[in-house]
């Protein structure tokens, strides 16, 4: 259980970036707001720390709701990703046969698909919703979850006291929490540190191309949709959103590693 | 060839200060003889084999020397041992199946030390490589050389391992536990190919075992140890019959012995190993010691001649006085 | 003749390479197998799309034709059949390259794709042989270097690298070379110098997955218990990291790229939408967008059948480095 320089900076990087979203959405304000007044305004101009987008928006108060937009969306597709994910694998490894069989090939299919234009074509057929967004991010999340748990069970399951348990009387979901799920803790986290990282970069990029969270949600991609147009004259906004963006993402990694490093190096990633 | 002398071999941890983690070791055997180094998990035999192997894992420093063959050179730092590594020492690992790449043949595995060294012309490498196969028993040798190791048993990728720990004539084999992987059955029959091969050839056999039985009955010479620090030494028929140090004793008389008479408990030894890396200086046996004194807590016992072999116990060694 | 070997030693190379070509075809069969099923897997879920959110036709008109009109031209498009039979001329038309004409173009579907396609493949060839070359390049030297310094430097920049996002790199690419500096154009595809800028952008991030998995890969073989016992027989260090750890690593590593390369298929959406690029992304917005659902349907399948060949592809080049595949284990137990 060491502390590694991995672990601090990524945890370090997370915690600025929350205070960093508190703070500059009381000082930005709210970011629906527009000031027709400075539109596309250089950063520094009075009022506007990190300058405005073309409708006036402010991009200090945009930027930091839309760290927050992303976090909850990371912490949803993690949490989904992992409810799923653990629930196919329990399943699979207990009742082994054609199930097990059935769901691990879904699980190899899902992963050889290239998310990104199923999510697009997806995209065609449903709506503006943070739900459903999740939802789809999800689809790809839960395949490492699964091969975790699955594995889990199948080592777990012929040992000693799973066996004792069943004869002194405990029935099957007890085993399960009391017992074999405990046991993923440590890998799972590490798990869940790295594919929040991914999650971000989904949304963004699907915000990014007008398919993911558009206005009214408040979303970094969609910032750097609007800063793409105006790249020319007013490269702020696409910067800021991106720093902010990768920032998170490189915090989310390094806490991973160092959740790794942290739990000692018999921690897999379950990532096949 | 003359054979291998270690003298005071020790491996330190970290800056120093202290007690060395094993040693000091002093051990000397001729031309064709083995010497088995007997001791239970954690005794350092491992540490010990790395340290003659010049391969010790980081932090851990190396001292004293070691002279093997018949060049005058003495070795004493971890770099020049290694270097001897597939040249003058040979090495046989426990683990047959770790022993080998699993994405190339056998055969090129066996040549591929001598060859890469320049020793010899990848063709004479192959023909020894024949060679040594059909005299550890493989009747088709060219044939095995073309297997890959998940084709092999356990017992014969041991065999292949020793062959190729041979082919560059080593003047020292080095043995960790060579048999412990194997089936019982086969352990004998490869203890007695290895210590028939080292004796024809005049390589000094360097057995590590925790088995005393094994040990006993193909070594010349027995090592025992005891907390990275040498107990007892001496010819292996003295040791075994006549066993001085309290350690020994009780190691023998643990040992069990198939068909013994009536249903006598198995003897241990009560408490646990102590762990190399200590700061004070005593015995390390006293805590598990029948014979145990004061002074035994105060320093480390030296290795002293007593009738033909080496003992670490001053008890003993008085009370022999006396008698 | 040494106590204990019996003569089972003998039945081994002639037997051994027979059931090694017959355990290699048996795994191409079965790999093959697999592809197809996932192909066809992938079909049907393109099939299933359209129909998600009930008739086609009224995705078509979104929302502003009368009923009766939406009715009529469910009929024309054949929407109102029953969906088995849909989906079984479907399958026919997929087997025969058909999918149906563009509802914007009025083209068929497959011709756009394709026209498409060459110019995502292009930058996907770059790309990815770039990232290959520099990761493996990076990754050797952190495991080879003896006072650790390349390793030292690589480990936080690849991981940094890793978390930036593709087109957050395009944007400022193009912010730098394109827009102030005017070094490089930052539109559409005319010439090479305009494959620089896209390619860096995907290349970055994929570089920096390979080379951690790489460098992983290597140092869990180079610190094995196989390569202690390499160096018990005197390799050195770099003759164990060269020629074995490399080797050791290759298998999980190539399955890695293939998988980066299919996911990379559909994967240059946004970059080539950045660069004005006319490939596969942009043609899949384009419709999605328009609603063209047939061009939605072949691009997916044709991506499936992307995806397909290279993990294929990885199969082959795991057959061949591995030479287990199809070599059983001989004799008994001994």
């Amino acid at each position: 259980m060491k502390v590694s320089g991995s672990l601090v900076a990524g945890g370090g990087i997370l915690v600025f970036m929350v205070v960093f979203s508190i703070v500059g959405s009381i000082v930005g304000g709210s970011p629906a707001k527009q000031d027709f007044a400075s539109i596309l305004a250089r950063p520094g101009t009075a009022g506007h720390l990190l300058g405005t987008d073309p409708l006036g928006r402010d991009v200090l108060a945009w930027v930091s709701m839309g760290i927050r937009t992303s976090l909850e969306v990371a912490l949803g597709v993690v949490c989904l990703s992992a409810l799923v994910g653990c629930t196919i694998g329990v399943v699979a490894g207990f009742t082994r046969g054609w199930l097990d069989v059935v769901l691990m090939r879904l699980a190899d299919i899902q992963l050889s698909i290239p998310p990104l234009p199923l999510f697009i074509a997806a995209s065609a057929v449903v709506v503006n919703s943070m739900t459903t967004l999740i939802i789809l991010v999800s689809i790809v999340g839960w395949v490492p979850y699964a091969r975790l748990t699955r594995a889990r069970v199948l080592s777990q399951r012929e040992r000693g006291y799973v066996m004792a348990a069943r004869l002194a009387g405990r029935r099957r979901p007890a085993i399960i929490f009391l017992h074999i799920l405990p046991g993923i803790r440590t890998e799972a986290i590490v798990l869940a540190s790295l594919q929040a990282g991914v999650a971000l970069l989904w949304e963004a990029g699907l915000s990014f191309l007008g398919l993911g969270l558009q206005p009214p949600y408040v979303s970094l991609g969609f910032l750097m949709s609007e800063g793409k147009e105006v790249l020319a004259q007013a490269w702020w906004v696409a910067t800021f959103p991106g720093v902010a963006l990768a920032l998170l993402v490189v915090g989310f990694n390094l806490t991973g590693d160092g959740m790794r490093d942290f739990f000692g190096s018999d921690v897999a990633t379950g990532n096949g | 060839m003359n054979g291998l002398s270690v003298s005071d071999l020790t491996v330190v941890r970290g800056s120093g200060a202290g007690p060395p983690a094993i040693g000091p070791i002093s051990l000397s055997a001729e031309p064709g003889k083995a010497v088995g180094i007997v001791g239970e998990t954690g005794a350092g035999k491992t540490l010990t084999l790395r340290a003659l192997m010049g391969l010790l894992p980081a932090g851990f420093q190396l001292g004293g020397s070691v002279h093997l063959g018949n060049d005058e050179h003495v070795y004493r730092t971890e770099e020049e041992l290694r270097r001897q590594l597939g040249r003058a020492i040979g090495v046989v690992l426990q683990n047959p199946f770790t022993a080998f790449d699993p994405l190339k043949s056998v055969g090129s595995q066996i040549v591929e030390g001598v060859v890469r060294r320049r020793l010899t012309s990848r063709s004479a490498a192959r023909a020894r490589a024949v060679e040594l196969l059909e005299q550890m028993g493989f009747t088709h040798a060219d044939d095995v050389m073309r297997l890959f190791p998940s084709q092999l048993s356990g017992g014969m990728a041991q065999r292949i391992a020793i062959a190729m720990a041979l082919m560059p004539h080593p003047a020292v084999l080095l043995a960790d536990e060579p048999t412990s992987a194997l089936d019982a059955t086969l352990r004998l029959g490869v203890l007695e190919l290895i210590c028939r091969f080292t004796a024809a050839t005049g390589a000094v056999l360097v057995i590590i075992s925790h088995d005393l039985r094994l040990i006993g009955r193909f070594c010349d010479t027995i090592v025992v140890m005891y907390g990275g620090r040498v107990v007892e030494a001496g010819p292996a028929k003295e040791l075994l019959e006549h066993p001085r140090h309290p350690y020994t004793r009780a190691l023998i008389a643990c040992t069990p012995t198939i068909g013994a008479r009536g249903k006598q408990p198995l003897a241990s030894i009560p408490g646990s190993p102590p762990s190399l890396f200590q700061s004070e200086h005593r015995c390390r046996f006293a805590p598990r010691c029948p014979l145990v004194e004061d002074a035994c807590w105060l320093e480390e016992p030296p290795l002293v001649p007593l009738s033909g072999v080496r003992v670490a116990c001053p008890v003993v060694s008085r009370e022999a006085v006396h008698r | 003749m040494v106590a204990g070997v019996t003569p089972g030693d003998v039945l081994i190379e002639r037997a051994s390479r027979a059931s090694r070509r017959n355990g290699v075809l048996l795994y191409l069969a079965g790999r093959l197998a697999a592809g197809i099923f996932v192909l066809f897997g992938a079909i049907t879920i393109s099939f299933l799309l359209i129909h998600a959110t009930g008739n086609p036709a009224t995705v078509l008109a979104g929302g502003s034709l009368p009923a009766a009109q939406v009715h009529a031209l469910s009929q024309q498009l054949g929407y109102n059949r029953p969906l088995l039979s849909q989906y079984g001329s479907y399958i026919v038309g997929v087997l025969r390259g058909q999918f149906g004409v563009s509802f914007r173009y009025g083209t068929p579907a497959i011709d756009s794709v394709m026209t498409a396609l060459p110019n995502t493949l292009a930058l996907i060839g770059v790309s990815l042989s770039a990232a290959l070359v520099l990761s493996i390049a990076i990754a050797v030297s952190s495991v080879l270097s003896r006072k650790g310094w390349a390793d030292r430097f690589w480990r936080p920049v690849v991981l940094v690298l890793q978390g930036i996002p593709d087109f957050w790199i395009a944007l400022i690419l193009v912010l730098v070379l394109a827009v102030h500096l005017h070094l490089l154009p930052s539109l559409g595809f005319a010439g090479p110098e305009t494959l620089i800028m896209p390619c860096v952008a995907l290349t970055v991030p994929m570089l920096a997955s390979f080379t951690r998995l790489l460098r992983a890969n290597l140092l869990d073989f180079t610190n094995s218990d196989i390569a202690f016992a390499l160096r018990a027989r005197g390799l050195t260090r770099r003759e164990i990291v060269l020629g074995h750890s490399f080797r050791n690593a290759m298998a999980t590593f190539v399955s890695f790229v293939a998988l980066q390369a299919g996911w990379l298929i559909g994967g240059t959406v946004i970059v080539e939408t950045i660069f004005a690029w006319p490939g596969i992304g942009t043609l899949l917005i384009s419709a999605v967008l328009a609603r063209d659902l047939t061009v939605i349907q072949a691009i997916v399948v044709v991506i499936a059948v992307a995806f397909t060949v290279f993990n294929l592809l990885a199969d082959l080049a795991v057959l061949w480095l591995d030479p287990r595949i199809g070599r059983p284990a001989v004799g008994a137990s001994r």
